[in-house]
């Protein structure tokens, strides 16, 4: 790289590094030194050096391997049911959209509620004694599921979140279907090719990078999930809605093992970190 | 071997009328042209026949067969697009493919015929690349290779030339030429390039605004056209044409001059006449006087435009000729009123029995 290109890219990144620094900078050096730091609320200002044992505490909590295990699994779990959905809704419903496309606004409404008062609707609506749904359920058939049982809570926040954030999924495909050439359709019905095969062979390989955006968008966010079940359920029937997060903000605020918390965080950043840029790596082979 | 007939099409786009009552049959193994300028409905017309647009009224015939509600995908057809269209997530050889892996043929016929299409455009070379690698020029090949390797019962080209460089369009429309021989097939081509349709059509269908103007071989368009809008769309430098006033029942007046003209079924209003047609004389000779205004050496060629009064009219004589023209420079001009066009006030031609040069 020359020298004036190289001055041009130093200049035209240091507002970004600029603000990262303010933003981050601070938290990040607080958090690392906390994590090998034996500190409690009483001693935020004069935290003693504990080296690793924050993290060895950490690891060999059996709670931080449920809660990492609830996460990754309430993640790609929603992950697929969204982008599947939200592909299916995106396909079958392009003739309708291209129609009428102020459809979509109304489509994409449940992603304008704040995750946190979702949870808190589904608390009442679901809510055992005096909640809506399992009264009818009762007054109609006699019987209602549990929603929030320890047994059903999990596929229970999985419907919540996948109805919040299959919209998220939909706009993403619905525009990426939208944007395949017409004539490229138009050369496969005319070459022979039925709508099962286009679909396969021609539309959905042409949507397959957007697929892959989706799905790992979808899947950090419901990694790092926390409002909508923590205004729901809490920790969960016997810890059995503990996600990371939630674990890490119980850790902090309720039992003030700040040290241990921010290692968890500091682990979490690690593993997503890691996840990014292996995503970046695929992604980047994937267009070449 | 295929033939298309079309009855009675009508076609309304969003309360827009393009045809109406249009007719026209194709014979097998004809290579037709639908030329016109744009917004005449010649592409749609194209899209009607492959099935990407449907018929408000009338019935389409491919083989002696119905296909007026027929999708697409069983008419059989194969179409070359002006933006080629080609899959961009596969590679060439997987794109010339496609179709035939759509028709289930066994993998060696598959391999053969598209190893026999590569051969036939040259694109061998190319075939484990994806479109995106490719120049326009090769793409446009590998798009006519996925068309004929199904060995359709017509192609269909939709201005396959417009996005090509001039030097690389008159070699890709001798190529169409030559497979059109080769293969024998029924071809449809759409542009809106008249030299493009001379070269390359049996039959020639000049459209205008959703109307067939004249169907013709394109020495009948060019020697017999049927109205003005036909005479100047064929042929370039365009036809001239002169506004003319019966003076007498054997003299007409023209811009610049006058001509006798013994027997005409009836009263021409316009006089078409070729730019090769007209020849320089002294401004003392000739049928009509003018002034130079301009010359456009071509090399082969010369184009002279000379003022008459209230019209402009454009010569064509060869590069190499004597016969000097200075700007503003007063000449007379000489033709064969034998090789004259004659129209009436609608601008549709007067079949001329015998006009003698006067």
């Amino acid at each position: 790289m020359t020298r004036p290109a190289r001055l041009e890219n130093a200049i035209l990144t240091a507002p970004l590094v600029v603000f990262l620094l303010l933003l981050l900078g601070f938290p990040t050096i607080l958090d690392l030194v906390y994590a090998v730091s034996e500190v409690r609320f009483e001693t935020l200002r004069s935290p003693s050096f504990a080296g690793l044992s924050n993290f060895t505490a950490v690891l060999g909590d059996p709670e931080f391997w449920r809660a990492t295990w609830f996460s990754l699994r309430f993640a790609i779990v929603t992950a697929l049911a969204e982008c599947a959905l939200g592909l299916f809704l995106a396909v079958y419903l392009a003739p309708l959209l291209r129609r009428a496309p102020w459809l979509l606004a109304i489509l994409i409404m449940p992603m304008i509620v704040a995750p946190a008062m979702m949870g808190l609707m589904y608390r009442l609506v679901l809510h055992e004694f005096i909640g809506p749904l399992p009264n009818l359920l009762y007054a109609w058939f006699g019987t209602s599921p549990g929603f929030l049982t320890a047994q059903n809570v999990f596929t229970t926040i999985v419907v919540i979140e996948t109805l919040q954030w299959t919209p998220f999924a939909l706009l993403l495909f619905h525009m990426a279907y939208q944007s395949i050439p017409e004539d490229i359709r138009e050369a496969a019905a005319v070459d022979g090719t039925r709508s099962w095969r286009l679909l396969t062979r021609i539309e959905l390989p042409l949507m397959l990078p957007t697929i892959g955006v989706a799905l790992f968008v979808r899947f950090i966010d419901g990694f790092r999930v926390f409002d909508n079940i923590w205004t729901l359920t809490g920790t969960g029937p016997g810890g059995s809605t503990t996600s990371l997060a939630i674990y890490i903000y119980v850790a902090f605020f309720r039992a003030g093992e700040i040290g241990e918390a921010v290692a968890a965080s500091i682990m979490l950043f690690g593993a997503a970190f890691v996840l990014l840029f292996a995503a970046a790596r695929w992604s980047t082979r994937g267009v070449r | 071997m295929t033939g298309i007939v079309l009855d009675g099409i009508g076609k309304t786009f969003d309360g827009t009328r393009i045809f109406d009552d249009l007719s026209l049959s194709i014979r097998s193994g004809e290579l037709i042209v639908f030329v016109g300028p744009s917004g005449c409905g010649k592409s749609t017309l194209l899209r009607l026949i492959a099935g990407l647009e449907t018929a408000t009224e009338g019935r389409i015939e491919i083989d002696g067969r119905d296909v007026t509600q027929s999708e697409p995908h069983d008419r059989g057809l194969s179409m070359v697009f002006q933006s080629y269209a080609l899959y961009p997530h596969m590679t060439v050889q997987q794109n010339i493919a496609f179709a035939l892996h759509t028709e289930r043929l066994p993998r060696d016929e598959i391999s053969a015929r598209v190893a026999e299409a590569a051969r036939i455009l040259k694109i061998e070379p190319y075939l484990d690349r994806k479109p995106k690698a490719l120049s326009g020029g090769q793409r446009q090949r590998v798009a006519i290779g996925r068309a004929i390797v199904r060995e359709p019962k017509a192609f269909l080209f939709d201005e396959p030339l417009s996005n090509l460089d001039a030097a690389l369009r008159a070699d890709t429309r001798v190529e169409i030429a030559e497979l059109h021989k080769r293969l024998g097939a029924t071809m449809l081509y759409v542009t809106h390039d008249q030299v493009e349709a001379m070269t390359l059509a049996d039959r020639i269908v000049v459209l205008k605004a959703g109307r067939i103007m004249q169907i013709g071989t394109p020495h009948d368009l060019y020697t017999a056209p049927a109205n003005t809008f036909v005479a100047q769309f064929i042929g370039s430098p365009r036809m001239n044409l002169l506004p003319c006033e019966q003076m007498d029942s054997t003299r007409i007046r023209l811009p610049g001059g006058s001509i006798e003209i013994p027997s005409l079924p009836c009263r021409p209003a316009q006089i078409g006449i070729r730019p090769e047609d007209l020849n320089l004389v002294a401004p003392t000779e000739g049928r009509l006087r003018g002034q130079v205004v301009l010359t456009e050496y071509l090399g082969a060629d010369r184009c002279v435009h000379i003022d008459l009064g209230e019209v402009r009219v454009t010569l064509r004589d060869a590069g190499s000729s004597p016969k000097i023209a200075r700007d503003g420079e007063e000449v007379g001009l000489a033709f064969d009123p034998r090789r004259a066009h004659y129209f009436d006030a609608a601008g549709d031609a007067i079949n001329v029995i015998s006009v003698e040069a006067a």
